[in-house]
């Protein structure tokens, strides 16, 4: 059965941050109820994460591919240098990407808000991981390639400095529902890298 | 240092190539269903993995290994002082950090097959001790698959792979060395109560998930878990100049989500989901007290 327009338009406004009460109700409703409804929700994902610059992925049935993956884990050796680049490159365009910001307006809205920003190793900007060939774009790039480029540095430094200043208590707080209760806390960054 | 390496890094080769080979000839539990369609054996063996009383006290050495990074850490669960403690050996410097153990009544395995699907089928030897391998598939895309060795006699997951709906490999722990310690759990308390806690509230939430706690401080957030996958959501206010956004990173099985909604909340969602699960919490959670 066709997915109804009204849930379509509603999970694009969600994805958009323009959802009203009854778009969220909708799409809930929806993802909890209708497996069409949760293929499409995840198919907007896979789309955004192509117009990010990433691959778009096949549309599969996710069960299937989890055990297909979790039974041909490959060797690791080439896939952190791959995720280095991948890394090094988000963070080129983050860190250009905020020099932008702090140039433009030295009261930055990230400086507005408690803690501060400090690098987090091994936490990598998950948008540009999507399987894309990494490329370091020059500064101008970061900004007009992508008007909103500006805006997603920040969120990723943001939820950088929410993973540090947060960390440590998610792990407390969630370790009795977890599967290992010491797993969360070995997680946590390092503060000092 | 090299004495913990070097069993380990020995076992990885080994493991990867005879991970597909014992996982393709394996046949999966054939015990008597259970009334949820399980069979007895795999509502056992998921009951003592949810429920973190059953399992034993022990002290040994771990491998976390995600992206470029690999850590090994020195762990210790003691069930008789309720406490456990963990110290990050490749960290210069690193303190031990220590959590309390705290008591939850855990979902049951039945519970938790409308969201997920269960095999149990032979493991492999895993810090010198047989496992059971329980694959944890998804039925939708709103959580996280795993692979575990389970420790045969206790249940403990001894080494666990955790992978996106869409197959990607995030993460993978495994023991280097374990050492069962002779302490049993003693009864333990809940975790603390929120009396001071205001209204903080979802609109919904995605199918499975439940609020299990909530807190105001720092500032005020929310737990929510569907009995494997769990996820912290704290709520702050957005700055007036900063503009509606969302931002991502990943640490291994870990998502920090951040968004700045236009209602002037901005909020972070920090657990073991995918993104269009944060993406959801993040939306659903109220404001207002």
């Amino acid at each position: 059965m066709a997915l109804a327009e009204t849930i379509r338009e509603a999970m694009s406004a969600v994805m958009d941050g323009e959802a009203s009460e009854m778009d969220l109700a909708r799409v809930l409703r929806a993802v909890d109820e209708d497996p069409e409804a949760r293929r499409y929700w995840q198919r907007l994902h896979q789309s955004r994460a192509g117009l990010k610059g990433g691959l778009p992925v096949d549309d599969i049935d996710v069960s299937q591919a989890v055990r297909t993956q979790l039974n041909s884990v490959r060797p690791r050796r080439l896939a952190p240098l791959t995720s280095l680049a991948v890394a090094a490159s988000v963070t080129l365009a983050v860190v250009f990407g905020g020099q932008l910001v702090e140039q433009a307006d030295v009261a930055s809205p990230v400086n507005q808000l408690p803690g501060m920003v400090m690098p987090v190793r091994g936490a990598a900007p998950v948008q540009a991981s999507f399987g894309a060939t990494p490329t370091a774009p020059t500064r101008q790039q970061a900004v007009s390639a992508n008007p909103n480029a500006v805006a997603q540095g920040i969120y990723e430094q943001l939820a950088k400095e929410r993973l540090r200043r947060f960390g440590e208590q998610h792990a407390q707080e969630t370790s009795p529902y977890q599967t290992s209760v010491l797993l969360p806390l070995a997680r946590v960054p390092d503060l000092d890298p | 240092m090299n004495s913990v390496l070097r069993p380990v890094l020995r076992w990885i080769p080994v493991g990867l190539l005879s991970f597909s080979a014992i996982t393709g000839l394996a046949t999966p539990s054939t015990q008597l269903p259970s009334s949820c369609g399980l069979s007895e054996e795999l509502v056992a063996v998921v009951g003592r993995l949810v429920s973190s009383e059953m399992t034993p006290g022990y002290r040994g050495t771990l491998l976390l290994e995600y992206g470029a990074d690999r850590e090994f850490i020195a762990v210790n669960v003691d069930q008789t002082a309720g406490l456990a403690g963990l110290q990050h050996l490749n960290r210069t410097g690193a303190q031990r950090q220590e959590l309390a153990l705290t008591s939850v009544t855990p979902r049951t395995a039945c519970d938790l097959t409308r969201y997920y699907t269960f095999q149990l089928q032979p493991g492999r030897i895993v810090a010198g001790r047989a496992t059971h391998r329980l694959q944890v598939a998804p039925r939708d895309t709103l959580r996280l698959g795993y692979m575990m060795d389970l420790d045969a006699e206790t249940g403990l997951p001894l080494r666990v792979v955790t992978a996106h709906p869409e197959g990607q490999v995030l993460e993978r722990y495994e023991f280097a060395d374990i050492e069962l310690l002779d302490s049993t759990a003693m009864p333990r308390s809940a975790p603390p109560a929120n009396a001071a806690v205001g209204q903080l509230g979802f609109r919904g939430l995605p199918p499975g998930f439940v609020m299990v706690r909530q807190g105001d401080d720092p500032v005020r957030h929310a737990v929510v878990s569907d009995g494997l996958s769990v996820a912290s959501v704290y709520v702050e206010p957005k700055p007036p100049a900063l503009p509606v956004g969302e931002g991502v990173v990943w640490r291994g099985a870990s998502l920090t989500y951040t968004r700045g909604r236009g209602d002037g909340a901005l909020v972070t969602v920090l657990g073991e989901v995918p993104v269009s699960t944060a993406r959801l919490l993040a939306e659903a959670i109220g404001q207002r007290r």
